[in-house]
């Protein structure tokens, strides 16, 4: 029973993460921009591998940088910002294949990376884990009123004075260390999912920013503990069953509302 | 402000917004650069499009007019909130503040974002297509606002509508081909709109003065339906 608890710790805290900064991603829509970036990690993780640097922080430095690109790109670039996501992610990737080719050692370690590894998450990654729940929700409930106005109207906001362009870069490192710090949890394959599904369906049954966030925490966390029990029960990956439950969810309450 | 299709009257707006710089000249609104005025203008854009079901009430988007005049952060005062629910009663839709932005029609929201540009009590109010989704008895409440705004400010009003406009404003520019053919009182002559929309125009009456245009051209560029519609 014990072997439960530090899983049990991680889907908590990765519920508030996932819950909060899933609302802020399907409202500024930015949920593409999360795929993306969650894959460009993976240049990160390759290249910790490559230099035999702690993954973590490697990781966390390249994905910021992925972050600012993508915005720096789809900002001054005349071409479609799908376009530009779907060149960095790619970019990310082959960076990070190359470096583990090029390290010529083992690369068993990575499939926690792809996959997850929710039963053997470092306890450095969980206290990061807490701290940037922490941040996430205090920055989300002192600017809830602005956050919520920018995703209504940037134009407006821009217009009005609003120093638009540092809110949304901020927007995108909450994102973007986000995209990170879940990667342990689901595997980046499968985090774009977690990241989406709570807060698409949270925005759906709320008319605050706020309730959104927390109702999206609760989806989580309920997704995450039918998963674990699902992987436990049946000898699963956790990953893929604690996405399944909550994919299923999300188009069970998709049809019945099309009736 | 009136013209058809691509003849610059948003671009116009935009310019004066500062969202876009001028490739040759300047620009200067309330004696400053636009930039620099903006605590000055109030903006209601032509339309809303909406990430569906995002969490926010028509009250909050009234309050987000308040954005960039107080500290981010900071909670509306007890003044703040009077004035907004203030416009939203006299735009008839305080009823409906606590309603889901995707739970309002078109029109609904639109008074919606003139009551947000209100609030801001702007000294130039910039407007595109204000009353685009409006009934007729919001468009009498947008107008009357307007009316009593524009006694003390200003108002730029951008339209296809000749004759909501000649109602309800105090000078018409007309905007096609990158030229203002005309500018100063409210009645359009025939031959400026006829060299703005690049098509013969014929002026017609029901119940109030209204301008359709007859038949295309050889000279028309226009598709039919900026040609047969209101100038």
């Amino acid at each position: 029973m014990s072997l439960l608890v530090w899983p049990l710790v991680a889907i908590v805290l990765a519920s508030i993460a996932a819950g909060v900064a899933g609302t802020l991603a399907v409202s500024h829509r930015m949920v593409s921009i999360g795929g993306g970036l969650a894959h460009a990690a993976y240049g990160g993780v390759g290249l910790a591998f490559l230099l035999g640097w702690a993954p973590l922080w490697v990781t966390i430095a390249f994905t910021l940088v992925a972050a600012l690109l993508m915005t720096w790109l789809v900002e001054r670039s005349p071409e479609r910002s799908d376009t530009l996501i779907g060149v960095v992610w790619a970019l990310g990737m082959a960076f990070g294949i190359l470096c583990v080719d090029l390290s010529r050692t083992y690369a068993g370690d990575l499939n926690a990376v792809l996959f997850g590894s929710l039963l053997a998450i470092p306890r450095t990654d969980l206290l990061a884990l807490g701290v940037l729940d922490v941040a996430l929700v205090s920055l989300s409930w002192i600017y809830r009123r602005e956050l919520l106005a920018l995703a209504v109207d940037p134009e407006f906001a821009e217009v009005a004075g609003f120093p638009v362009r540092i809110f949304r870069a901020g927007l995108l490192c909450a994102v973007a260390l986000s995209v990170v710090l879940l990667m342990r949890v689901t595997g980046l394959v499968l985090l774009v999912a977690f990241l989406s599904i709570p807060g698409a369906l949270a925005v759906r049954w709320t008319r605050s920013l706020v309730r959104a966030m927390a109702v999206a925490t609760g989806l989580t966390l309920a997704f995450g503990l039918a998963g674990l029990a699902l992987s436990w029960w049946k000898d699963l990956s956790p990953g893929a069953c604690i996405i399944s439950v909550a994919g299923a969810t999300y188009l069970a309450v998709t049809l019945a509302r099309r009736r | 402000m009136i013209g058809p299709n691509g003849a610059g009257k948003s671009t116009v707006l935009r310019l004066l917004l500062g969202l876009l710089d001028p490739l040759e000249g300047t620009v200067e609104v309330l004696g400053r650069p636009p930039r620099q005025a903006r605590s000055g203008i109030g903006y209601v854009p032509q339309s809303l499009v909406l990430e569906r079901d995002l969490p926010g009430t028509l009250e909050d988007l009234v309050l987000a007019g308040f954005l960039g005049l107080r500290r981010p952060a900071s909670p509306p005062t007890a003044a703040e909130l009077e004035r907004a629910h203030g416009w939203m009663e006299r735009l008839g839709v305080v009823q409906l503040r606590a309603r889901k932005l995707s739970e309002l029609s078109g029109g609904q929201l639109q008074l919606g974002l003139v009551a947000r540009a209100l609030v801001r009590e702007p000294r130039l109010l910039l407007l595109d297509e204000p009353t685009a989704n409006a009934d007729a008895r919001a468009q009498g409440a947008v107008f009357a606002l307007l009316d009593e705004f524009c006694r003390e400010r200003t108002a730029v009003v951008v339209s296809h509508d000749v004759g909501v406009l000649a109602r309800n404003v105090r000078s018409i520019a007309c905007v096609g081909a990158g030229t203002i053919v005309h500018h100063g009182t409210r009645e359009v002559p025939q031959d400026a709109l006829e060299a703005a929309y690049g098509c013969p125009v014929e002026l017609i009456a029901h119940g109030h003065p209204h301008r359709v245009l007859s038949e295309h051209g050889p000279d028309c560029h226009h598709d039919h339906a900026s040609c047969g519609g209101h100038a």
